[in-house]
């Protein structure tokens, strides 16, 4: 019930983090599984939402980390840049520029990049994502806007 | 103008990832089909430990037997020493008695013999002796 309800939303904001599908399936399944083996954990503090999200959003995370210490692409694919991989993705269907957004995101520091994309495609509330990344209100506020300011930025300069 | 709104007039909100189709309806049951997996893994690394426990157990059951051996004869061997030592001490004891009972006798009688002797016995017997 649990999975069915909430399984789509998780997914995306995974899948924002790690850009791909393989990936994002594998990382959105280890969320599931920690959420059902910490499940004593959830007092009803926050939403169920939230601490699902809290979950996967931290799974995504330290993917992305990992995959940052130890890179499986090769040098030809970190040459190409990631707009470009993207573009080869048989699961994207943006044009260049999205291609390019997607990159600018990825680009950021970890709580940027969250905040901004679950303020930009989410629209959720500052108080909502304050409660999943455990950061102070004006703190994500400030990171948000800095977030907007390096995406303009990068825009800027490739342009 | 805010740079965010910049933004979204410039790329929009879509969002540009797509999935294979029917991934969500599947989704749901590929993670609940996880679930009782791990579950079971669980409950088969507790089975597979508990014989494991067992095993070790019984190859350590010869070790238990000799120590258990071991414990019981250095125990009879104390007290078989113990005993003899005490039933050793308890003779002695006993015939240290008898002697001193025995000394003691003769001793009074001597002493009884020797108290009754008056003046007419003292001088009989120093005339005796000269």
């Amino acid at each position: 019930m649990m999975v069915r309800q909430y399984s789509e939303q998780l997914y995306w904001q995974v899948r924002r983090i790690v850009l791909t599908h393989e990936d994002s399936n594998d990382v959105l399944q280890n969320a599931f599984m920690k959420a059902w083996t910490s499940l004593d954990t959830f007092h009803g503090d926050s939403k169920i939402s939230t601490w699902l999200s809290r979950i996967a959003i931290n799974e995504a995370l330290d993917f992305t980390r990992k995959q940052k210490n130890h890179p499986l692409q090769s040098t030809d694919d970190e040459e190409l840049g990631l707009a470009n991989q993207l573009m080869a993705d048989n699961y994207f269907d943006g044009d260049e520029t999205e291609a390019q957004l997607q990159e600018a995101i990825a680009q950021l520091p970890e709580v940027q990049k969250t905040v901004f994309m679950l303020r930009y495609y989410d629209e959720m509330k500052y108080s909502e994502i304050s409660k999943i990344l455990g950061t102070s209100e004006g703190g994500l506020k400030a990171s948000y806007h800095i977030a907007v300011k390096k995406i303009s930025e990068f825009f800027k300069k490739n342009d | 103008m805010n740079e965010d709104v910049l933004i979204e007039n410039k790329m929009g909100k879509r969002n540009p990832f797509t999935v294979p189709q029917g991934y969500f309806d599947h989704l749901a049951e590929q993670v609940m089909q996880m679930i009782p997996e791990e579950e079971t893994l669980t409950i088969r690394k507790h089975e597979t430990q508990a014989p494991a426990k067992k095993a070790i157990l019984r190859s350590l059951r010869p070790l238990f037997y000799a120590a258990a051996c071991t414990c019981i004869a250095v125990f009879g061997v104390a007290t078989y020493l113990n005993l003899d030592s005490k039933a050793s001490e308890s003779q002695q004891l006993q015939s240290n008695i008898v002697t001193v009972h025995s000394y003691s006798d003769s001793y009074i009688e001597e002493a009884a013999d020797y108290a009754m002797l008056d003046n007419d016995d003292i001088y009989t017997s120093l005339l005796a002796d000269m």
